[in-house]
């Protein structure tokens, strides 16, 4: 230590915190080293200096202060808790509540495109038809008609049981809203078509001549559809030599019109009858439409409605009976008639020896005879086809818009929007990179504006 | 609770027995308060310090550990207290204004004295303070924690964060630098030697 100056231990030295080992060897050199001594005096004077700087207590009411902001700081720490829970609460409720109200409003926009879409539909449906409105009508299943419920029913019912089903069927009209008139016409008209049919069940029953327990049951299908009602039609039996002419009119809207003219020409050819008279025709705005008339033999004239109602939906199904037995009949006797007086006047013609003024006068009476009893015989044959071969009148049209189109127009949109969710994936994958990029970028920018926000705040505030 | 030692009454206060606090502040109130009006020279702020410092210890006092002195606890929160206020203060210690005037900027004060500052000002302790004022941070820091609190090196290390060969040096810096900004007005302690 002797050897050279101890300057830097000196201030360690003055605190009295060097080791016992340094403190005797820094004591024996300010012995003997006269510099080290005389800064070692300097240091100390100033040491004592530093006791000059006197500073004043704090008063009492520091402790209250103390006292008052620990209690202060309590209840606040308390309501930062409270918050705390209040918002490790409030914000899974929010997450859910965001959630919830995602999958409500994707809900609400698929259900809002089903919308658009029956509207669409529903659209179509009544277009071309503006004066009545136009229940939407189910395409009939194979062996059914289907008739809108609004349509005049011209149809009977057949069978006892239906009676009853009938009663039920003008319930279920009221209470299914449809107008008090159409219940009022249609009740009463499908009653008493009943108390004939009862009649007529009775003698086809015995002959077989139509499938009536076949037809029941079958008045109407699924009630959940509302204001859809097929009802099924059926005629009146006919007895044995009993003559009644039938008359059906079904009128369709077909998705094709070219297609449904074919098609009803190979049904009629099928079923035995033949096209009586038919036109086809398209208007400016390129729908089709036509009219079709067929004879079909009676005995498939409820087979053919039933085919022609499956060509498209059906708006309107009329059939219509005649009954010409008696007129037959009385056709028939006046022909026998004639016959006798005919074979009488020809017998005396041949039998007896007459004059020939006399032959002259009874062939003048033959001709007339002859002559009626020829026109009683083509009326018989023109009653017997027409009682044998019942006349159906197709009459269909396509839908002002057509099924093709909303077809086409749909699966046009699904295919924009599907090519526009493939893009967006595209689009997506592609620029992933740059997405997550900038997306950080925007995350660190509202960072830092929202940090120099507060610091601006803070700042002000002092 | 008077005859009780610091770290007993730390254990009392985490046990929940709050009139320790009474005791504490009686204790340490004054040390804490004129550590900091020494470091900073402004009586409500370390006020305000002096008062936070008591608030953490009450809502800290679950991390007190017994196994150093209270008073090195006690002076690391101050510090820690002190760096923290100096940080956020830097704003105005870059771009320091006149309260009078806030849009002016004031000049930085010198910590150098002219003989006319001490002519006009005979009281040293206003010498002494500006002095220590134009001391660095740490060296002004060290030094009143040795100087007024009495406190060991060892102490001073632990509440600074630095080695005891750090907090040496700092001590002897301080010194060496209150010295020299001394010595040309007070002969007594001037001296021919710089280090």
């Amino acid at each position: 230590m002797n050897k050279g100056h101890v300057l830097k231990l000196l201030s360690s030295y003055l605190d009295n915190q060097l080791s016992d080992k340094q403190r005797q060897g820094v004591a024996e050199h300010l012995k003997a080293c006269g510099i080290c001594r005389e800064e070692f005096m300097r240091l100390k004077q100033l040491s004592d200096k530093f006791k000059a700087w006197h500073t004043d207590e704090l008063g009492f009411d520091f402790d209250s202060r103390v006292i008052k902001e620990i209690v202060r700081r309590g209840l606040e720490g308390g309501r930062v808790k409270m918050k705390k829970k209040t918002l490790a609460v409030l914000i899974p409720t929010g997450a859910l509540v965001s959630i919830l109200a995602m999958v409500f409003c994707l809900g609400v926009v698929r259900n809002l495109k089903e919308n658009i879409h029956g509207g669409l539909y529903e659209g179509a449906d009544g277009i071309g038809d503006q004066s009545i409105p136009r229940a939407k009508v189910k395409p009939a299943e194979e062996g059914n008609l289907s008739l809108p419920h609004k349509t005049k029913f011209m149809i009977g019912a057949s069978g006892g049981e239906l009676r009853d089903q009938v009663i039920t069927k003008a319930d279920t009209l009221n209470g299914m809203g449809m107008p008090a008139q159409y219940v009022d016409y249609a009740a009463p008209r499908l009653e008493s078509s009943l108390l004939l049919k009862d009649e007529y069940a009775k003698n086809a029953e015995a002959e077989g001549a139509f499938d009536y327990k076949g037809n029941e049951g079958k008045s109407y299908d699924d009630e959940s559809e509302g204001s859809v009602i097929v009802i099924q039609p059926s005629l009146p039996a006919t007895a044995e030599g009993e003559k009644i002419i039938r008359v059906g009119y079904i009128g369709v809207e077909v998705e094709d019109g070219t297609g449904a003219y074919k098609k009803a020409q190979e049904i009629c050819k099928e079923l035995g009858g033949y096209i009586s008279s038919s036109n086809f025709y398209k208007d400016d705005k390129g729908r089709e439409s036509g009219t079709i008339t067929m004879r079909v033999p009676k005995d498939n004239f409820l087979a053919i409605l039933d085919r022609l109602s499956v060509l498209g939906k059906v708006e309107q199904t009329t059939t219509n009976s005649q009954d010409v037995t008696q007129e037959y009949a009385n056709i028939k006797a006046q022909l026998e008639a004639a016959m006798v007086v005919y074979e009488k006047t020809l017998e005396a013609l041949k039998g007896r020896k007459v004059t020939i003024p006399e032959a002259m006068r009874l062939e003048s009476e033959l001709t007339p005879i002859l002559k009626r009893v020829q026109e009683l015989k083509n009326k018989l044959e023109k009653l017997d086809n027409a009682v044998s071969f019942t006349t159906v009148t197709l009459q269909f049209h396509e839908a002002e818009i057509s099924e093709k189109v909303l077809e086409e127009t749909r699966q046009t949109i699904k295919d924009s929007m599907l090519k526009a969710r493939i893009d967006s994936i595209r689009f997506f994958a592609g620029n992933f990179t740059v997405v997550v990029t900038v997306g950080a970028l925007i995350f660190f920018v509202l960072i830092a504006v929202l940090l120099i926000e507060r610091a601006i705040r803070k700042h002000l505030k002092k | 609770m008077q005859d009780l030692t610091d770290k007993e009454l730390m254990l009392k206060y985490q046990q929940g027995d709050t009139a320790v606090m009474n005791e504490l502040l009686r204790r340490y109130k004054n040390p804490v308060y004129h550590f900091v009006l020494r470091l900073s020279q402004d009586a409500a702020f370390a006020q305000d310090i002096a008062q936070e410092v008591f608030v953490r210890i009450h809502t800290h006092r679950a991390y007190y550990k017994p196994c150093g002195k209270f008073s090195t606890w006690l002076f690391s929160i101050a510090h820690n207290l002190c760096i923290s206020h100096l940080r956020k203060k830097k704003w105005h210690v870059l771009w320091p204004r006149s309260k009078e005037d806030p849009d002016k900027l004031v000049e930085f004060e010198s910590s150098e004295l002219s003989p006319k500052d001490v002519a006009e000002n005979n009281d040293f302790s206003a010498v002494l303070k500006r002095c220590i004022q134009g001391l660095p941070f740490l060296q002004k820091e060290a030094l009143i924690l040795r100087e007024y609190q009495n406190l060991d090196y060892g102490e001073i290390s632990k509440i600074l964060k630095k080695s005891l060969g750090a907090v040496k040096t700092l001590i002897h810096r301080a010194r060496l630098n209150l010295k020299q900004k001394l010595l040309p007005h007070f002969k007594e302690i001037a001296g021919g030697y710089d280090e």
